[in-house]
């Protein structure tokens, strides 16, 4: 960004922060402590070797209303391992591909970090947002094309997240309707990320659109790309003949590289209670069989790629059984290499704040396939809300 | 003299068989309201204008475990409602936000909302007997419905009309109803839930009914979802206030999403 173009944006800034409303706060805070301790053991044969990996999480949250508009949100994890830390290329990756010359990848060490930290003030017409915050974005349940900061987990979608240190301002233009503008701090300012989201509804639809300009990160390799993607794209989601569905697309632009991601789903529930959901996911960089490059591969494994092949299939079905057992499937399929990865669930509400879960997975694919690696394995999980 | 002895005693005698028998000779003597009127009675009870509750939804599952979430909610008429709940800990701080149709929940952990469309609106909010279309239906009676009276009859010692209740539109939660609507009071006690083939869904049973201003209201609801027996859930309302300042702000995704 020039000089100019820099000045410019603080100026926006200041004018936009002027503009809020400096009513007195109310005389009462408002704040709540809430948070979880979860216990994590996982164990996976991987290629004839058993690997487990066993941690705590603790995680705090701290939430203050200090007055109309004006709050202030923190979330502190504090993660430790133990087990088979040290990951090694071969968990991950076929035969053949290598990371760098070392065959181990990364190694997990304790972590303590604040999760989200954001303070908001705002009107009713303006809220500005800065620190790091959720930028979550997308219909889509697996595969959300424009969420472009923290990629989900695709094993494990609706896991937690870190958040994304940036300075968001959104503008309401109406109940369900809002314009945001986000600046991403990230390396350099040439390399921090800049995007404008519109959120409408239109006759029963959302509908959102999004221009982005950034550099992708590779929470892996803890690298920032020097070349800029520019994006395109919005989501869809809304009701069609009783189902309910969703699209969520975009169109990128990365030197002379470009692409498209698309996603299309739809839900579907029994009269029993039974959840039947589908989603399907084109990937315009993904290639209609394998083998796949080595480079498709680390991109895949840094976050910086959502798969490998061009198109992706997820079914999901869930399903309450007895008292307070829920029982669940997940199948992410690659129909060009005919390789697929199957995650059979079952949670039990243990207790009012306690959760049970356990996860299997399982490749099914050969040597090479997207999800071919011999692999097998699950984990158990318990959370105790606070 | 004698006269005047014989027209009082004539009046005193009048006036204790009307003291005995007069709400009934009276209510015979009224002509029955049709449906139309009664489902508008029952509106002008349960329809809101603007309302700021506190609740306490109970799921108690058949193996004797019990769930317990509280929560706020604010409506304004039949459009608009938000509810925000406050424990157990485990799902404090997720809100919901219905603008006539539309529904959508936020998740404070994930920090993002998601539109609840199409059949997932089947699906049980927070595990609960209520369906999140349960949640999102517009509950003007008079308006979705035709009905009928089946007969009469007494529910829980209170005297009632047995409704039959068809709908006028294809998109309601249910295409058929019958309610007992307590024949006094003009709130429903009863109310069987029915699907297009004509099987009973869901039974739910209103009472602690108390005199709020110029209107009755059930401050407890207990529903039974008839396709499982492994759940029963109470909501039990512990503030309503039907003349809140529900201010508009409080409707819009921005507050769905922050809160404030």
């Amino acid at each position: 960004m020039s000089r100019i173009g820099w000045i410019r944006a603080v100026s926006f800034s200041l004018v936009m922060v002027a503009s809020i409303d400096v009513r007195p706060a109310q005389a009462q805070l408002d704040t709540r402590l809430s948070g979880y301790l979860e216990h994590q053991y996982s164990l996976t044969r991987v290629q004839d070797r058993w690997r487990q990996i066993d941690y705590d999480r603790f995680r705090a949250d701290l939430n203050v209303r200090a007055g109309k508009g004006s709050r202030a949100s923190v979330s502190v994890i504090y993660q430790l391992y133990r087990g088979d830390t040290r990951l090694e290329s071969s968990d991950f990756l076929p035969d053949g591909i290598q990371f760098g010359q070392d065959s181990v990848l990364a190694v997990l060490t304790n972590r303590n970090y604040l999760n989200h930290a954001y303070v908001v003030l705002g009107s009713r017409l303006i809220e500005v947002t800065a620190g790091k915050q959720y930028l979550n974005w997308g219909a889509a349940w697996v595969f959300n094309p424009t969420e472009l900061f923290r990629p989900k987990n695709a094993l494990e979608p609706g896991y937690d997240r870190e958040g994304i240190a940036a300075l968001s301002v959104r503008f309401a233009l109406g109940p369900m309707s809002e314009l945001l503008v986000g600046f991403v701090p990230n390396g350099s300012i040439d390399q921090s990320g800049r995007v404008v989201r519109l959120r409408h509804h239109v006759a029963g639809f959302d509908v959102t659109g999004l221009v982005a300009s950034i550099s992708d990160e590779s929470l892996l390799l803890k690298t920032v790309s020097s070349e800029r993607r520019l994006v395109v794209g919005g989501d869809i989601t809304g009701e069609l003949l009783g189902l309910g569905v969703w699209s969520e697309g975009t169109w990128s632009r990365r030197g002379d590289q470009t692409w498209g991601e698309l996603t299309v789903g739809g839900n579907y529930s029994l009269a029993d209670g039974t959840l039947i959901l589908v989603e399907a996911f084109f990937n315009g960089r993904g290639k209609s069989e394998g083998p796949y490059s080595a480079q498709a591969w680390l991109e895949k494994l840094s976050g910086t790629r959502r798969t490998l092949g061009n198109t992706t299939v997820v079914g999901m079905v869930r399903r309450s059984v007895g008292q307070l057992w829920t029982l669940g499937m997940v199948s992410l399929i690659n129909p060009g290499d005919g390789s697929a990865v199957v995650i059979p669930s079952i949670a039990y509400s243990f207790a009012e704040n306690v959760d049970l879960l356990f996860n299997g997975l399982l490749n099914l694919g050969g040597p090479g396939d997207e999800y071919g690696l011999d692999q097998i394995g699950g984990f158990l999980r318990g959370r105790i809300y606070f | 003299m004698d006269n005047l002895f014989v027209k009082m005693t004539r009046l005193s005698l009048f006036v204790v068989v009307a003291l005995f028998f007069g709400p009934w000779t009276m209510n015979e003597c009224v002509a029955q309201p049709t449906p139309e009127e009664i489902l508008r009675r029952v509106d002008e009870n349960m329809t809101i204008r603007t309302a700021q509750t506190k609740a306490v939804m109970t799921i108690t599952y058949r193996g004797g475990d019990v769930r317990e979430l509280e929560f706020n909610s604010w409506g304004v008429g039949t459009e608009k409602s938000f509810l925000e709940f406050v424990s157990p800990a485990r799902d404090a701080g997720s809100r919901f936000l219905r603008l006539d149709d539309n529904m959508w929940i936020y998740l404070p952990r994930a920090g993002k909302s998601i539109r609840i469309q199409g059949h997932m609106l089947r699906q049980g909010l927070m595990g609960s007997d209520f369906s999140y279309g349960d949640a999102s239906e517009n509950p003007s009676m008079s308006e979705d419905y035709d009905a009928v009276i089946e007969r009469s009859d007494t529910l829980s010692g209170r005297p009632s009309l047995v409704l039959y209740l068809t709908a006028k539109r294809k998109d309601v939660s249910y295409p058929s109803r019958r309610i007992w609507v307590d024949a006094e009071r003009w709130v429903p006690l009863k109310e069987e839930r029915y699907a297009r083939s004509g099987k009973l869904l869901k039974t739910a049973h209103m009472s602690d009914v108390r005199e709020l201003g110029d209107r009755w209201y059930p401050f407890r609801i207990d529903l039974n979802n008839a396709l499982q027996s492994e759940t029963q859930t109470t909501l039990q309302f512990i503030e309503l206030d039907f003349n809140a300042d529900v201010p508009d702000y409080i409707f819009t995704i921005r507050h769905l999403e922050s809160g404030t």
